[in-house]
This record gives structure tokens, C-alpha cells and sequence, in this order.
């Protein structure tokens, strides 16, 4: 099972993240928890990958990034959408949709024709 | 970006590696150490929860690695962009900044163009004539000779060249090349005939200057033996205008004042020897008779010194042969010395303190230029430091703002530069415009790009460095105290960068308005006194009447009019030709203007009866008895020359003829007949005597600055020469008259062309050219620092106005006049300038000793032109106080107090 959603993971991952940040400037560890929190611990199988992903949707100019501090008081890289990020979440968001519903419904068709 | 708490600084880049690596480092230390809290949280032990945390994320390495790539991309990406972006910024800034205050930088941008544009322009003369080498090989050994009478310099005799040529050792060679001035030369063919001046050249003239023609050849050794020397090489000018450039012309046959010659070949217009405009060369094959038998026709030798040679042991070994030749043949050589100076020297000697002066002049112009714009900058520093700390404090980093401020700087001085290259290239066709016709290598002009390129530098190293003055006064301090700093200058003032001298505070831009007043002082100075010299040579009296006379240059070729009966006969009839023009009053001829011969010595019948001595020199003309008439020149005692006084028959020994007479002016009859009259004295030149029958005024033909020569008139008709000036006294502009003689000649001859016509007032106009070019242009020079200066005075006193209305507001409030307030203000203008003044003078007193050669009428300190100097620049620097002082006077004291 782990194996065929970490194949999913590339494009999913992004998505996620800009979808974690919605709600204000995080930094990676709470990004982290919250997909995990979200998908369950379905996704996020090794959290390491999330930090190439945060750098790269910074370099895209997707997120950006300071250090600010936390709620214990540690210096930590936050990161926030940008209005490029917004957009492109709101885009991106749609497609899947659309896409998920498709591919959902093909699949329970064909279910329930061979049902 | 706003939202992310406790937010460092906005104007940050991590995009050093080091800081990329430990940024990344953190973060994943970060997360791991979060899990970790909280896997312990769910109750694991820390050893564990440690071990858990890691094996959730992963390979650290791996995941560091690859937040390293992007990260090195991203900065580099970043890097490229931020330095253009801020670059871009910078540039738009600095544009709107100039934008808002177009007065200031329109200002500063004329200022700078005129001070680059001027000194560029000079200095591009200056190289010219003074600096940039000759156009002939290693031109640093070549050295001009000439011959020296009783301290005067006059031209060289042929023999005594070729005495020089055998005796010398230091030299590599002797050449001479002098113009044939005893001959004209007409072109004849197919086209109309062509006046040209010719030169003679000696044999080893070409290879002794390095030159080489562009086509064909040079003359070959056995060319300059008598009747082998039918050859010419031509100019490049002659050649394209005559011949339509064609190679073919080389070994064609052309017709020169009745002569064949073969065209040998053809030398580039950059060969310009003896001088410019010559534009045929021969050989020089003279006889030995005629080696003996011509005068002193040559105007210099050029020598080339053996390597290690210096000009002094030249110059002595010269004197030495002179000093020999007078031993070895007293009656022809004694007291002739000689003279050298290195070529350069020679063709330019005469301009280089000129032209020295108004380079140093256009300097002091660049300096108050700067002196300006620096100011202006300096004041407007003060004026930013509030905006200067607001931005550092806002986070600007101290490179930023510097530079910002470059940016500006640059902007400014590369806009100061493109109006200096427009105004200099505008200079520059104005000093070809008003350059004496004499100064010599002018028309091989071009901008010089090195003087450009050393005015741009200079300005723009200066603009820069006032540029960077606000970022120096506020950048170096922390944000809180810049602005704490700018509150303080804001309010009264404690400011610290001040001197005192003699109790006065004295601040940088003070210095400048001290320093630019100074300036403009000298300049306005040399200027007075070059406009004093000029006044007083006009007020000179040139010795005849230079109104309404027209002069024309007529030269008879030999082969046409091969003797003196010929020349007498072809000019009496040109004479009874020209005065039946019903415009013209008289007619007469004497010689062309400045070309009158000079002679070295004469035996005269002296003041102690029987003993003849010898003259010092005289310059001779050959004149019709209508030439005093029609010159003006007036008759102090005996008589003029009469229609008698004339020889019928040139044939045999005429020169020994009794009857043969001579005019001799006032200093000749001074000089060499004191306290007696020359009338009735005999006079002998070589073989013929005259005997003197009246005595002439004085007419200045070596310029009007120096004393008039002794003169020796002859009458045309017993000597007649071939080459002369018709002079012709009309009643309108003289110049109206130039077809009708144009046509009137060519009744007599239809081939025989007029060299040049002139009128007198011109011919007097070009001899002051020289005083003109510098006047004129210390003239422009000194306008230019006059105005500079009042605006440099003008912008200090407004900026202190507008600095102190609130002072002004209390005082008025406490009761003081508002002519009190006036007056406080004109004389902090003033004071400035009174010191500037001070300076100036000091200066001026010990430097116009250097245009002291320039100077005629007018002593060096001259205190007419002092006073009145003064009197202009303390009435401008007055008038430069005035409307700050009247704006001072109008401070409300309601509203300035509410200022602050």
C-alpha cells in the first residue's frame, strides 16, 4: 500500500503544502504534522521529503520563507503563500478535484459493472 | 510577509553558502527535535523517541543534499536578479530624484558641460599646436637654424647653408626647403592657369624628415645638378584638384610658368613643408655664380641631430662656423651669427605663452565648474540627511544607500559629460573660427579623446565624491542616532564639521564659494588686462591710413616678363589702368604687405663727413610715386619720388646710375643721421648708390606692438622688381573695386592671374589676430567663471535663508528691521566673497606676470583693470546676495516659528 502512494506522491506533496499554509505562516515541522494529521499518516511516509519540497516551491516563488520564532521561543524557518502560491493553489485544487472525481467515478463504474 | 512573527528585518538575503548550509542544518535539527518532544510526549523514552524521529524522516543526508541544490540555484538565480533589481531601482531613483528638483539638475548638468566642454576644447588645441609631435621621423632630433643680425633673426643665405653643410659634425644632416618666392609659378595646360607656390628643396631633404611620397618618387643626387632638375614632386592637394588623382600623372610632362617639367611623384597632404600650402616641390640646383650671388632667401634651416647630440653643443658648433665664415670673409659675414631651437619650438615658440595662459585659464574654469557642483551637492547632502537616515533606518544597508547615492552621482556627471562633448565639439569649431590665421597645425583639429576622456574622469571622481558626503555623515552611525543626528541639524544647528578661521565658522562650502570667487577673480583679471592690450593696440598708429585701400598681389613669371623693362612697363600701364577707374582715387605700387625685404647693412654717408659707416638693418620697398599718396604715409621733409626719378634703358650697368635716389623713414633718419638731416646723404648698397631726397613717416610693418623698422624707399621705375602689391586708394568699399581690377588686368594680360586682394583694415585686423584669440577667449573664459561664481554665492546665501527663517522669525518677533535681517544676509554674502576677493588678488598680483609677453600699453598690474575688477565681482556678488537677502526679509514671524 505504501509503495504504490509514495509514487503519488510528487505532485500530491505540493499541493499539500500550499494547502497547509491557508491558514498562516508555518514552519516545516508543523506543515509536516498537519498532512500527517490530514492524510491520515497516509502520505508523508518519510518527512524528509518535505523539506526539497519547501525549498522548491520557495524557489518557484510559491512560499516564501524567514526565520521567525516559535512557540517555545526556537528560531525556526516559517513560511507563508505567496499570492503566486494562492493562485496556484486555487488552480491546482480544482484540477485534482475535477481530476479525483473522474478517475473516482470511472473506477466505481467499473466496480460495480463487474460487480 | 508581514504575518510571520517575530519577523527580523525585511531587507535580508541568505544567499551566502555558509549561511544556506547552517539555515538548512537548523531547520532539520529543528523538526527533528519537535518530533522528538513529542514522541516523548507520547510516552516513549527519549533514546527512542530520537530513533523514531529519524526513522519518520528519513535520510537527513539525503534530504539536506537536496534542499543544498536548490538552495545554490535559488540564491544564484536570486543574486542575478537582486543586483539588477536594485540596480534598476537605483537608476529610477536617482531619475526621479533629478526630476523633482529640475532646477538644481539643470544646473549642475550646464555647469558640468561647460566646464568639460571648454577645457576639452582647449586642450584639444593645445595638443595640437603645441604637443603632438611633427609628422616626420624621430622629429625629437630635428632642429630649425637660422641666421642672427645684431641680435634680430632673419632668413639664411644659400652660400653660407652650404658652408654649414660642409663644416658641421654634430648633425646627420642639413636640408632646407624654402619657397620661391623671386618666381611665380603658373600651372598652365589645358585649364585655366593656376597660380601655385613652389618650393626648392635640397637634396637630402625627404630622407633627412623620414617622409616618403605616396606615389611614385623623390628626387635622385644627380637631379639637382643644373639643367637636370626638370622634375617636381606635387601635393596631394594639387594632384586630386588638377589631375583627378590619377597615378598616370607620374612621369607626365606639365607646363610650369612656361617650364616643362616630369611629374616624379606625389607626397600626402600631411606634408606640409617649409610650410602650408606649398604645393609643388624642385630641386634646389643652383650655380655657383648663383650660389654667391643670392641673398639671405631661405627662412631656416632643418638639421637633424646625430643620436646623443644635444641642441646646446649643435647650437655652439654652429656659432663657432659662423664665427669662422666672418673671419675667413668679413665684407659678407661679419657680425652674422647664428640661431637654433628645436622645430617645434620654431614653428609653434610664438603661440606656446598664449596658448599656455588660456589652458591654465580653462583649467581654473573646470576647477570652479566642480568648485559648483559641489557645492550644490554638498548643500543638498544637508538637505537629505533626514531621508538618508529615515531609509537606513527603514533597514537599507550602508552599501545600499552608498550605493544610491553613486548612481546619482554617476547620472549626474555622465549627463554633465555628453553636454561637455556637444559643448566641446561646439568649442572647438569656435576656435578654429576665431584662431589667428598664423597659429600654426590648427587644421589637423579633432576632439582629443585623452582630454576628454582626463575632464570626464576629473569631474566625475569629483561628483561622486560629493555625491557620497550624505552617505558618509549618516550611513556610518546606527538608525537611531542618524536620526537623533538629523533632528539636531534639522533644528539650530550644532553641526561638527566646521573650522574656524579668525572667528568666522567656515564651512566645506564656504571653501568652494572662497575658491571659485578667487578664480573668477584671476580670470576676470587676465581678461582685463588682455582687453586693455587690445584697445591700445588699436589706438596705435600703424603709420598710414588703412581706410578704403585695397591691396593685390601681383607676381610676373620670368618667362613671360623675363626683365626690368618688361615689369617696369606691364605695371606703369596696370597703374594708368586701375587709377581710370572712376572709384578709384590713386593707385601705386609697393611691396606686398610684410613682405618688405630686409636688409642687414648699408654704408651711409654718417654723421662725420667722408667716413661711411654701416646701418644696423633696414627693410627696403620698392615704391611708385603714387604709393605714399595712396597709403597715407605722410612726407615729414624733402620731396617724394617724381615721374623723373627713372631709368629708360635697363641694358648694361644701369645700377650705377647717378641719379639714382631713396625716401628713408623717421627712425632710419633718426637712427643713423642724429641731430642732422639725411637729405642730400648718399646711401650704397652693394654696387648702386642713392642719394636720399625726403624723409617718410613711420609705418609699423612688423606689427603694431613693436617699433617701426628703419625703412629705405627706391623708386619703382629705377629698380623695378617683379613681384609686388598694387595699392589702390578708393572712395567706397575697396572691396567693390575687385572684378573692375580683376578686369582691367586681364586687358593687359589674359593669363596672368592676381594672387590674393586684401583691404588694409583687414590686413591691420589679422596682425592684432593673435591678441584677438586670446582676449576673446579670456574674455568667454572669465564670463563663464563670473557667472558660475555669482550662482555659486547665490546658492550658499539662499540655502542659509532658507536654513535660518526661523531665526529670522525671532528676530523680527523680538523687533528687529526687516532692513537689519537685509543687511545681515548681504553681508554673509558678501563676506564670502570679500574673502574670495582677498585671495584672488594675492593670486593675481603674483600670476599675471605670466601673460606679461601677451601684454601691450598695460603693465602686468595694472591697477585700472584691478579696481574695476573688483568693483564688478563685489557688484555681482552683491546682486547674487540680493534676492536672498529680500526673501530673508519676508520671513513672517507667525509662520516661522510655527516651522518647527
Amino acid at each position: 500500500m505504501a509503495d504504490s502512494y509514495a509514487e503519488l506522491i510528487g505532485d500530491t506533496l505540493d499541493l499539500l503544502i500550499l494547502k497547509s499554509l491557508t491558514w498562516g505562516p508555518r514552519h516545516g515541522y508543523a506543515t509536516a504534522e498537519w498532512i500527517d494529521t490530514a492524510t491520515e499518516r497516509a502520505l508523508l511516509v518519510e518527512e524528509g521529503t518535505l523539506y526539497p519540497a519547501l525549498h522548491r516551491l520557495e524557489h518557484q516563488g510559491l512560499i516564501e520563507a524567514a526565520w521567525g520564532l516559535s512557540d517555545h521561543n526556537r528560531r525556526a524557518r516559517y513560511y507563508a503563500l505567496s499570492a503566486l502560491g494562492r493562485r496556484r493553489l486555487r488552480a491546482e485544487t480544482e484540477v485534482w478535484q475535477e481530476y479525483a472525481e473522474a478517475v473516482g467515478r470511472a473506477l466505481a463504474w467499473a466496480t460495480s459493472e463487474a460487480a | 510577509m508581514s504575518k510571520i512573527p517575530g519577523l527580523h528585518r525585511i531587507f535580508r538575503h541568505p544567499f551566502r553558502r555558509h549561511r544556506l548550509r547552517s539555515d538548512i542544518d537548523a531547520e532539520i535539527a529543528f523538526h527533528l527535535e519537535m518530533k522528538t518532544q513529542k514522541l516523548i510526549a507520547s510516552g516513549l523514552t527519549p533514546e527512542v523517541a530520537r530513533d523514531e524521529a529519524r526513522r519518520r524522516f528519513g535520510s537527513v543526508t539525503h534530504a539536506k543534499a537536496e534542499c543544498w541544490r536548490i538552495g545554490r540555484r535559488r540564491a544564484a538565480r536570486a543574486r542575478a536578479a537582486l543586483v539588477f533589481d536594485e540596480r534598476y531601482q537605483d537608476v529610477g531613483f536617482a531619475l526621479r530624484e533629478f526630476g523633482r528638483r529640475p532646477g538644481f539638475t539643470a544646473v549642475a548638468v550646464l555647469t558640468l558641460g561647460l566646464g568639460i566642454g571648454a577645457s576639452t576644447a582647449m586642450f584639444t588645441v593645445v595638443d595640437a599646436v603645441l604637443v603632438r609631435p611633427l609628422p616626420y621621423h624621430d622629429p625629437g632630433r630635428l632642429v630649425v637654424a637660422r641666421e642672427t643680425i645684431q641680435g634680430q633673426t632673419v632668413y639664411v643665405a644659400p652660400r653660407n647653408f652650404v658652408e654649414w653643410q660642409r663644416r658641421t659634425t654634430m648633425f646627420e644632416g642639413l636640408a632646407v626647403g624654402f619657397e620661391d618666392v623671386a618666381e611665380a609659378f603658373v600651372l598652365t595646360g589645358d585649364d585655366e592657369p593656376l597660380d601655385i607656390r613652389a618650393a626648392r628643396v635640397s637634396r637630402d631633404l625627404f630622407a633627412l624628415l623620414g617622409v616618403e611620397p605616396i606615389h611614385g618618387r623623390t628626387f635622385r643626387p644627380e637631379e639637382f645638378e643644373p639643367g637636370q632638375d626638370g622634375v617636381v614632386v606635387l601635393s596631394e592637394g594639387l594632384w586630386e584638384r588638377r589631375f583627378g588623382a590619377d597615378e598616370a600623372v607620374i612621369g607626365r610632362q606639365i607646363v610650369l610658368s612656361d617650364r616643362s617639367y616630369t611629374v616624379i611623384g606625389v607626397m600626402a597632404s600631411s606634408f606640409e613643408f617649409p610650410e602650408r600650402g606649398i604645393e609643388a616641390w624642385r630641386p634646389m640646383a643652383l650655380s655657383e655664380r648663383e650660389l654667391q650671388r643670392i641673398g639671405h632667401i631661405i627662412p631656416y634651416v632643418t638639421a637633424r641631430l646625430k643620436p646623443g647630440v644635444t641642441v646646446e653643443q649643435a647650437r655652439q658648433e654652429l656659432q663657432a662656423i659662423a664665427a669662422q665664415l666672418a673671419e675667413e670673409n668679413p665684407q659678407r659675414n661679419a657680425g652674422w651669427g647664428t640661431e637654433m631651437a628645436p622645430m617645434l619650438d620654431y614653428l609653434v615658440g610664438n603661440m606656446r605663452p598664449a596658448l599656455l595662459v588660456l589652458l591654465g585659464a580653462v583649467g581654473l574654469v573646470l576647477v570652479i565648474a566642480i568648485a559648483n557642483v559641489s557645492g550644490l551637492l554638498l548643500t543638498r547632502a544637508i538637505e537629505r540627511r533626514r531621508e538618508m537616515a529615515v531609509r537606513r533606518a527603514l533597514g537599507a544597508g550602508r552599501w545600499r544607500l552608498i550605493r544610491q547615492l553613486l548612481t546619482e552621482g554617476l547620472i549626474l556627471g555622465l549627463a554633465g559629460a555628453v553636454t561637455g562633448l556637444s559643448a566641446a565639439y561646439g568649442g572647438v569649431q569656435l576656435l578654429l573660427a576665431f584662431a589667428p590665421e598664423g597659429l600654426p597645425r590648427m587644421h589637423q583639429l579633432a576632439i582629443d579623446g585623452g582630454a576628454l576622456g582626463y575632464a570626464v574622469g576629473v569631474t566625475l571622481l569629483a561628483v561622486i565624491i560629493c555625491s557620497l558626503v550624505p552617505a558618509w555623515r549618516v550611513s556610518g552611525l546606527h538608525p537611531v542616532e542618524a536620526l537623533k543626528a538629523t533632528m539636531v541639524i534639522a533644528g539650530l544647528g550644532r553641526a561638527s564639521s566646521r573650522m574656524v578661521v579668525f572667528g568666522w565658522r567656515v564651512l566645506p562650502r564656504h571653501v568652494f564659494v572662497i575658491a571659485q570667487t578667487a578664480m573668477s577673480l584671476l580670470l576676470l583679471i587676465g581678461a582685463g588686462l588682455l582687453i586693455r592690450t587690445f584697445a591700445a593696440l588699436q589706438q596705435v598708429d600703424p603709420g598710414f591710413e588703412a581706410e578704403n585701400v585695397l591691396m593685390a598681389k601681383v607676381e610676373l613669371p620670368h618667362s613671360r616678363y623675363p626683365g626690368r623693362a618688361h615689369w617696369a612697363e606691364f605695371f606703369q600701364r596696370l597703374i594708368e589702368e586701375t587709377e581710370a577707374l572712376p572709384q578709384v582715387r590713386s593707385a601705386g605700387i609697393g611691396f606686398p604687405v610684410g613682405e618688405g625685404f630686409y636688409y642687414p647693412d648699408m654704408e651711409i654717408e654718417g654723421a662725420a663727413p667722408g667716413q661711411p659707416t654701416v646701418t644696423g638693418g633696414f627693410t627696403t620697398h620698392w615704391v611708385t610715386p603714387g604709393y605714399f599718396r595712396t597709403m597715407g604715409i605722410p612726407l615729414l621733409r624733402g620731396r617724394t619720388f617724381s615721374a623723373s626719378d627713372r631709368v629708360r634703358d635697363f641694358t648694361g650697368q644701369f645700377w650705377l646710375d647717378a641719379s639714382f635716389v631713396a625716401i628713408v623713414n623717421e627712425a632710419m633718419a633718426k637712427r643713423d643721421f642724429p641731430g642732422g638731416s639725411p637729405i642730400g646723404k648718399l646711401i650704397t648698397r652693394g654696387t648702386s648708390s642713392h642719394r636720399i631726397v625726403g624723409v617718410v613717416g613711420d609705418v609699423k610693418e612688423l606689427g603694431l606692438h613693436t617699433a617701426a623698422p628703419a625703412q629705405v624707399y627706391f623708386p619703382f621705375y629705377q629698380i623695378p622688381v617683379s613681384s609686388v602689391g598694387l595699392y589702390l586708394r578708393t572712395e567706397t568699399d575697396p572691396l567693390d573695386q575687385v572684378a573692375a581690377v580683376r578686369e582691367r588686368l586681364w586687358a593687359i594680360d589674359a593669363d596672368q592671374p592676381i594672387e590674393l586682394f586684401e583691404t588694409m583694415d583687414a590686413v591691420l585686423a589679422e596682425s592684432m589676430a593673435r591678441q584677438r584669440f586670446s582676449m576673446v577667449l579670456m574674455a568667454v573664459f572669465a564670463a563663464l567663471a563670473l557667472a558660475l561664481a555669482a550662482g555659486g554665492i547665490f546658492g550658499v546665501t539662499s540655502y542659509a535663508v532658507a536654513r535660518r527663517t526661523q531665526e529670522f522669525g525671532i528676530r523680527r518677533a523680538l523687533g528687529a528691521r526687516a532692513s537689519g535681517v537685509f543687511h545681515l544676509v548681504l553681508f554673509e554674502g558678501l563676506r564670502l566673497s570679500l574673502a574670495g576677493l582677498a585671495v584672488g588678488l594675492v593670486a593675481a598680483l603674483w600670476l599675471t606676470r605670466l601673460i606679461a609677453s601677451e601684454l601691450y600699453g598695460v603693465t602686468p598690474t595694472d591697477p585700472m583693470t584691478f579696481v574695476v575688477v573688483c568693483a564688478v565681482l563685489v557688484g555681482v556678488a552683491l546682486l547674487a546676495s540680493y534676492v536672498p537677502a529680500r526673501r530673508a526679509t519676508r520671513a513672517d514671524p507667525m509662520t516661522s516659528l510655527r516651522c518647527e
